[in-house]
């Protein structure tokens, strides 16, 4: 039997466990699938192609032998590289890191998708140390947009969202500090899960910001999300920040829809009018909801700038002495804004903390009439490579700090987010759908709906050269 | 009060301070991110915080003694 490679992981798990066909074909279409389509889009640095058989060989025979499985049983999946996978350096984006030994287990995120029985294919693609918007990496290459070769997947799991897009991983792992899994799921037109902060452990991954840092999955459909989501939560007390919470499963309620939620559209900061694409995709998303209530998010702007000082500062403490000692391995494009990290007052800092707390007891109140919140995840679709500048609202500024200008204020007080492809043109654009603190839930369930009802898809990409 | 923001000099004390030199090449590229540092702290100084709450969310768990091996 040949394998559809845009099946979604549900219906694979189905059909490995019901023995319409093995794992090991399963994993065998998706090697040849990345063999065929890595060298346009450029997602995998690491490709684990004896691990992956020899998983999917063991799946097959604990199914031979009337074994239960698990939910994702030869699923395959990837992560991006800032992820410990047992025998190869976590290298995180980064030329430095490639000296480092070889990670000794696993991230214990992949342990948890592994025991569902998903089957890790290889390291993803992304921007250095995750401080990029972009997708562009000068020590791996610039990952490549599947809908467009010639444009950007975002950043920084870039290699996430390549991989979702492309049909060569179903389901892949990223990081999100300010906005890193919605970004390239946004450009390259998948779903995206941002967890809220301190819901997923992120042991044995390599940090960034720790006051920011999130983990998550991308997936080609909002089953497949919610399923790869619940096998990932727990507690783990390797984690300080992880929150500890008991499992709270949301695949079960997704059937439940938008039924009975108050939605909302995110208006002041967040209005897109000047940003054709975002607006199309914010209007065809409330429309299909039926939501015409706006509600201004004040502070947004304030939590914006925290979040780049408190992202500045710790990450580049975090590197200071990689700064000292090897500045010149450094991509440059995340060079100069670490060295100047280094360098910021303690009371700008403080002072963006102290703005954290703030703007989070804002929103908990606003969160007292709304259950989800719809707001643009980028102010455009993916640009050109290379491009470094960005028109928004008629004004000419950097693309690298603004790509990131509506997931920023939202992941600065660790809201849970799920963003939805909407093809409104061409090209795919990302809608975030903001729930409450723990509510994955929530935005799962309108994600869930939009998807039904057609709105939000993950179009297979055309691989089309600029 | 507005404050007043020299990114060069800043570059200059904290380079210092820090044992971080900045080679001449690099200095246009990390004053301009100096610059936007500076404008997002003006930002973040007009949220209307309580001046008598200090809680950082920061995360801080003493935890059990190691076992060794």
């Amino acid at each position: 039997m040949s394998v559809d490679v845009f099946t979604p992981a549900h219906q694979l798990a189905s059909q490995v466990s019901s023995g319409e066909v093995t794992a090991e074909t399963v994993v065998n279409a998706f090697l040849q699938r990345i063999s065929h389509v890595n060298p346009l889009v450029n997602a995998f640095t690491d490709v684990l192609k004896e691990r992956a058989i020899a998983q999917a060989c063991a799946i097959d025979v604990a199914r031979a032998r009337g074994e239960a499985l698990g939910p994702l049983s030869g699923v395959p999946i990837a992560a991006k590289n800032l992820f410990d996978i047992t025998g190869i350096p976590t290298r995180a984006g980064s030329k430095i890191n490639r000296e480092r030994a070889s990670a000794a287990r696993d991230a214990v995120l992949i342990e948890r998708l592994t025991a569902a029985g998903a089957i890790l294919l290889g390291g993803l693609n992304m921007g250095e140390y995750a401080y990029d918007f972009t997708g562009e990496n000068v020590h791996d290459g610039a990952c490549r947009n599947p809908h467009d070769l010639g444009r950007m997947t975002g950043g920084s799991s870039s290699g996430s969202g390549a991989a979702t897009a492309a049909g060569c991983a179903p389901i892949s792992l990223g990081s999100d500090t300010n906005g890193s899994i919605r970004v390239p799921s946004s450009l390259c037109g998948v779903f995206g899960l941002k967890p809220t902060y301190g819901r997923l452990p992120r042991t044995r991954s390599f940090p960034f910001c720790d006051s920011l840092d999130h983990l998550g999955p991308l997936a080609r459909t909002t089953t497949d999300l919610a399923l790869a989501y619940d096998v990932m939560q727990g507690p783990d007390t390797e984690d300080p920040v992880c929150a500890q919470r008991p499992i709270e499963p949301t695949l079960s309620a997704l059937m439940k829809g938008a039924s009975g939620l108050r939605i909302a559209i995110a208006d002041g900061y967040f209005a897109s009018d000047g940003m054709s694409e975002a607006k199309a995709a914010v209007d065809v998303v409330s429309t299909a909801l039926g939501v015409t209530k706006k509600l201004v998010l004040e502070g947004a702007a304030v939590a914006r700038a925290a979040a780049f000082i408190i992202t500045n500062v710790e990450s580049s403490a975090f590197h200071l002495q990689r700064l000292r000692e090897q500045a010149d391995d450094f991509d440059p494009d995340t060079r100069d804004r670490f060295l100047a990290g280094a360098m910021l007052p303690a009371s700008w800092y403080v002072d963006a903390q102290r703005a954290r707390r703030w703007f989070h007891d804002e929103m908990m109140e606003l969160f007292a009439d709304v259950d989800v919140i719809i707001a643009p995840a980028t102010p455009t679709i993916a640009p050109e490579l290379g491009q470094r500048t960005l028109d928004i609202r008629g004004e000419t500024v950097l693309l690298r700090p603004n790509l990131g200008l509506f997931t920023q204020p939202i992941s600065c007080i660790g809201l849970p987010v799920a963003t939805v492809p909407v093809f409104a043109g061409p090209l795919p654009m990302g809608v975030q759908l903001i729930a409450p603190p723990w509510r994955e839930d929530l935005c799962l369930r309108v994600a869930y709906a939009l998807e039904r009802d057609g709105v939000a898809v993950a179009k297979p990409p055309s691989l089309r050269a600029p | 009060m507005k404050s007043d923001f020299n990114a060069a000099s800043h570059l200059d004390v904290m380079s210092a301070a820090l044992n971080l030199p900045i080679p001449a090449e690099r200095r246009a590229g990390v004053e301009q991110f100096l610059a936007v540092a500076f404008a997002m702290s003006e930002v973040v100084k007009t949220a209307p915080v309580d001046p008598d709450h200090h809680e950082l969310a920061a995360v801080f768990r003493p935890g059990s003694i190691a076992v060794k091996p």
